[in-house]
């Protein structure tokens, strides 16, 4: 009982923590939104009436959003700030996981409510066609993300155990993922080759998905999807366990 | 000059010590630049048609089009996602229907070129290789610039900046020491590969060498004064980074770095204030030889920008030492 009241405390501080960081919550409502608005304008002449282009890059700015998920996640692990209270928890009588559980809780309760109020964002300001519970599937694809992104975040800062190198490396294979399955600009129409290409990043068949449920109400992808993520946070979260040094704090 | 070479060696053996940081950061920009070009040469701008149900003498011209027939109609999310530019169904008698989702000019295009085949819809200019590679190009090296003030913003936490002060440096030349050190991290790798891609693989990349010497140089300048600036402000290098990359996406957006900007209005006006515009703007002016008064002000512009910022980096430092 001990036990989980001090994870929730834990939880809750750091939520509190991600909240009142400026930066960390402006990259996470504002900078989505902005991308959408330029990029659907800069595309305009691209699409039609039917699918504007602010539609196309409203979801898949979002998509974006929940890859650098796992950015946000390796900044909740901030060094000076973080450090002391961190070496508190790990003095407490409580499980040592709670040091990276929270940190990873933390930060998906945080973006996830994000996600879903830009989703509430793009079907006012965009309009989406809306069809039965496609919008559910389509939050559900997003928290499934979510979950495996600040998972890979918090993995990412045991293994290198400085938040600067994991942005750094997360930050570039965030955006080459993204440029590869066709979230920037649309690859899908480039040739063979790299259509070959998408074929090995993830991103693509979540975004193949999300596309699916929205435009086909076909939800043949989504299962696979969410199933994906989960046994992937599940192996991410093994890997952290494995990883964890208390050492590394002091 | 003496504190400026001290400080130089000194930055250069921290990093030759951390071999694994070093690798990572030389291996990034030649990546980046080698698929930076390599799919710039051989990304195909040709439409892409689906052709459902027969229609076996239609013929479009195989250098604009890239024609799949199919038996069933793909999902609309192909559609969507520019898979197929357009879904052409044969509706027997010489019948057919488009269908796109590019808007009306798009599907009277794809009429005109079914009722006439010699008709070239000039879809497939894009822009030259050239501004394409350096739009990309721009785009990376601002966003490394900000990696490579690392030192500094560890020098900070640490307290090793507390420390320079009480010597005789001047915290100007320290400045200096870490623009010139990040703006050679960044441009040697970045201008190498290129030249190996040029020499060594044959590769089209637009512009000539020397001309990409003096035009990275430029923007990589461009790139390491704004990360000083963002490095000083930002008490956290993390919040800097995510700060400053998501300004440079967005700026660099608006300037064109991805997208030609076709749009002629008030926003066009806005965003020449950003140097990333005028540096491609001066960079198609080399394209088409056009080497007028503009040019020579788009240059002194993107210096004056970077001597500002350097100035402003500058005097936020020595308020901040002052302040503690």
């Amino acid at each position: 009982m001990r036990s989980i009241r001090g994870f929730q405390v834990v939880i809750r501080r750091d939520v509190i923590n991600l909240v009142t960081n400026p930066v960390l919550l402006m990259s996470n409502t504002i900078f989505p939104l902005v991308l959408m608005i330029v990029l659907g304008y800069l595309t305009e002449g691209m699409y039609g009436n039917e699918v504007t282009s602010y539609q196309y890059y409203g979801l898949t700015m979002l998509i974006f959003m929940s890859l650098n998920v796992s950015i946000t996640a390796a900044n909740s692990f901030m060094e000076n700030r973080i450090r002391r209270s961190n070496l508190r928890i790990l003095y407490a009588p409580i499980s040592r996981s709670i040091v990276y559980l929270s940190k990873m809780i933390a930060t998906f309760i945080f973006t996830t409510a994000c996600s879903y109020l830009l989703v509430l964002c793009i079907y006012l300001m965009f309009g989406l066609p809306s069809k039965g519970f496609t919008w559910f599937y389509f939050m559900l694809i997003l928290t499934g993300l979510n979950l495996f992104a600040a998972t890979l975040g918090v993995l990412m800062c045991c293994i290198f155990k400085s938040e600067e190198v994991s942005n750094q490396l997360l930050s570039i294979v965030n955006y080459s993922l993204a440029i590869v399955s066709g979230l920037f600009f649309p690859w899908d129409g480039l040739g063979r080759v790299a259509e070959w290409i998408s074929m090995i990043s993830p991103v693509k068949w979540v975004a193949e998905a999300t596309f699916r449920v929205i435009y086909d109400h076909d939800l043949a992808f989504v299962l696979p999807t969410l199933g994906i993520c989960i046994v992937g946070t599940l192996l991410l979260l093994i890997g952290c366990h494995r990883l964890f040094n208390e050492e590394d704090y002091i | 000059m003496r504190q400026f070479q001290i400080l130089f060696k000194n930055m250069m053996r921290r990093m030759v010590s951390r071999k694994g940081i070093l690798l990572i950061s030389l291996c990034i920009p030649a990546l980046v630049v080698t698929l930076v070009v390599y799919f710039t040469s051989t990304f195909e701008m040709k439409t892409n048609i689906a052709i459902v149900g027969g229609m076996e003498t239609l013929d479009l011209n195989p250098d604009f089009f890239h024609v799949d027939r199919l038996d069933e109609a793909p999902p609309t999310s192909q559609l969507v996602r520019n898979r197929y530019s357009a879904i052409i169904h044969d509706q027997a008698d010489g019948d057919y229907s488009i269908e796109t989702m590019k808007g009306e000019s798009f599907k009277n295009i794809v009429q005109t070129v079914l009722t006439n085949p010699e008709y070239d819809p000039k879809l497939h200019k894009g822009r030259s290789v050239g501004i394409t590679i350096l739009g990309y190009l721009t785009l990376f090296l601002l966003m490394q610039g900000q990696f490579y003030m690392n030192y500094f913003s560890e020098d900070k936490r640490i307290g090793i900046l507390q420390r320079i002060t009480a010597t005789p440096i001047r915290i100007e030349t320290y400045l200096w020491t870490q623009i010139c050190f990040g703006f050679v991290m960044n441009y040697v790798p970045t201008l190498l590969v290129l030249i190996i891609l040029k020499n060594v693989f044959q590769m089209k990349i637009g512009f000539s060498l020397i001309q990409y010497s003096w035009l990275l140089a430029l923007i990589v300048l461009v790139a390491t004064t704004f990360a000083l600036f963002t490095t000083v402000s930002f008490e956290l290098a993390d919040n800097a980074i995510i700060f400053s990359s998501s300004v440079i996406l967005i700026t660099s957006l608006l300037s064109g770095c991805l997208y030609p900007m076709t749009h002629q209005d008030i926003i066009e006006t806005f965003t020449a204030i950003f140097p990333q515009k005028q540096y491609l703007m001066m960079a198609e002016a080399i394209e088409e030889q056009t080497l007028t008064r503009t040019f020579i002000l788009r240059i002194m512009y993107i210096g004056l920008f970077v001597f500002g910022l350097f100035i402003a980096a500058t005097v936020r430092c020595q308020r901040k030492i002052k302040e503690g």
